[in-house]
């Protein structure tokens, strides 16, 4: 478990870590809706270009960035195999019943591939770089404009960060009773599949009981210091918007008008 | 006039066949420390839920501070208690430990200054500034309970309700959390309402109820009812090392004092009664 670098957040203070996270997910989300507009040479390269510029200012180093990509590493091949054998479409290099590889296939699935990385490096960004509670406080905020449809959105960012915060809690109970189960001569990650999921099952049967009993316990817990509904609560922790963020949005903003303009070029 | 008046309350379960809290009475006054204790399923956990209106009794009347708990008034009476309870983990709901500090504030619409202000003071008292920014799962269980007390003190209740706050805690951690307890009941004049197996911690009390198949069985101080010796074990408490150590010498024809010593006056009382000897 302490391999998987997807996801996970690696402490720091570069100028990528101190932009808010309202300003980061919309980089994101504003990075991901432009790679589906690149198709070319030039837009590609911009788009690297960004990402690279944002990675060396996130000074988080290359290698864990590698070490994300790995547990991806055999989707990404799945997809590219799948993209040069049933593309289709110029010149026929090779042919075998309903496989064959094409001129297109094979471009096709060099731009899947790229486009893949680049929304795979762009999110582990940020996750390297804004702590998951973070994350949540910045959804919350982004959200905010549909409370006036009465949708439930501090309710909604309290079970976001009920459950991250948990999160450590149930690994190590997971591992608790790995252990107990281990002493008891259970032997884990070894025999056939059905073998395996055997082994899972008297780990997820205490696992979800305490969850439960855990959540009967907050509850009360929450309610004995006065809980009573999530939207009218004052809030302790608050977002701050800095010139920096304004700053890295307008950048990003350009590029995708870069990106569009770029689009023409073929 | 008493802060918690409680008179014959009485709870069942919809499942059992017994209340678990059966025709129950008494008062507590401002300012004082009263523990309760009894077995497990004694109803010692029931009575503490019927008292901040999580559960509502079938019958009896509770006043809190004057305010008679009824289900308009719970949210009132729930502002003039805090409660602490058994599992460190389990009542921690912010991220962080300034967050989880905040969570009965932001509930009660403190603004954002006071709550900064708040949050301080009330890790200092408990120790536990320096953790501010820390995440619960790197915090031992002690740290977590001192932590929730910081929540309760943040929000100024009258009277503290303890369900078996440090029955999960080392004995390091239980007598560090009694410390700071003892040191904020006197700074703030709070009540205290503890439940408890543990006998350090009952032993803090000006008063002990001993609860059994939801009734009260037994009303004393703390020297009056250590004096039972192992009768403690039928009434649910651990028996003090002390008591325990003072019945085996009278086994082996020591002649011991018949009243209760604490460890640090059975030490003195020891080495006294050697030079005499």
């Amino acid at each position: 478990m302490n391999n998987f670098m997807f996801g996970r957040y690696i402490p720091g203070n570069s100028w990528v870590h101190r932009l808010d996270p309202r300003a980061k997910l919309l980089l994101c989300f504003i990075y991901i809706g432009v790679v589906f507009f690149a198709n070319n040479f030039w837009t590609y390269l911009l788009l690297t270009v960004v990402l690279l510029g944002s990675i060396i200012l996130a000074a988080v180093p290359a290698r864990i960035f590698i070490r994300g990509l790995r547990p991806l590493f055999w989707l990404l091949l799945f997809t590219v195999v799948i993209q040069i054998f049933f593309g289709a479409g110029g010149h026929v290099y090779w042919q075998w019943g309903v496989f064959s590889i094409t001129h297109d296939g094979l471009v096709s699935a060099g731009l899947i591939l790229m486009r893949f990385v680049l929304i795979i490096l762009i999110s582990t960004l940020l996750t390297f770089t804004t702590q998951p509670l973070a994350i949540a406080d910045g959804i919350e905020s982004l959200l905010n404009p549909l409370r006036k449809v009465h949708f439930p959105v501090a309710t909604l960012a309290l079970m976001l960060s009920l459950s991250l915060r948990f999160v450590p809690t149930l690994m190590d109970e997971a591992t608790k009773i790995m252990n107990a189960q281990r002493s008891r001569g259970v032997d884990f990650g070894s025999g056939g599949l059905r073998q395996q999921i055997k082994t899972i099952v008297p780990i997820l049967i205490p696992l979800f009981v305490n969850a439960f009993q855990r959540a009967v316990d907050i509850s009360i817990a929450m309610e004995a210091r006065g809980y009573r509904d999530g939207e009218n609560r004052t809030k302790y922790r608050q977002l701050k918007w800095r010139s920096a963020d304004t700053i890295s949005l307008v950048g990003f903003v350009i590029m995708a008008g870069l990106v569009i303009a770029l689009r023409q070029l073929t | 006039m008493a802060i918690i008046s409680v008179s014959n309350l009485t709870y069942q379960y919809a499942q059992s066949e017994a209340p678990a809290v059966n025709d129950v009475t008494f008062d507590v006054e401002a300012g004082d420390w009263v523990a309760i204790v009894g077995h497990n399923g004694s109803g010692k956990s029931t009575l503490a839920k019927l008292l901040i209106g999580i559960l509502a009794a079938d019958s009896g009347t509770i006043d809190i501070a004057g305010t008679r708990l009824t289900e308009a008034s719970v949210w009132d009476v729930r502002e003039t208690i805090g409660m602490v309870f058994q599992n460190p983990d389990n009542q921690f709901v912010g991220a962080t430990v300034a967050d989880d500090v905040a969570f009965g504030m932001e509930n009660r619409h403190v603004s954002r200054d006071v709550m900064i202000r708040r949050v301080k003071e009330a890790l200092l008292q408990v120790g536990m500034w320096e953790f501010r920014d820390r995440e619960p799962a790197r915090l031992s269980g002690g740290q977590k309970q001192r932590v929730a007390l910081a929540g309760v003190m943040a929000v100024a209740p009258k009277i503290l309700i303890l369900d078996e706050a440090t029955s999960m805690l080392d004995p390091e951690g239980r007598s560090d959390i009694l410390n700071t307890i003892k040191t904020l009941k006197q700074k703030l004049n709070l009540t205290v309402l503890s439940i408890t197996h543990d006998i350090d911690e009952a032993a803090q009390a000006d008063r002990i109820l001993v609860i059994d198949d939801g009734r009260f069985i037994e009303e004393a101080t703390p020297q009056a009812l250590f004096e039972h010796g192992s009768d403690l074990i039928a009434m649910g408490l651990d028996v003090p090392f002390s008591a325990k150590l003072t019945e085996l010498l009278a086994q082996r024809g020591v002649a011991v004092p018949a009243h209760y010593l604490d460890e640090g006056s059975l030490a003195d009382w020891l080495w006294k009664s050697r030079l005499t000897k």
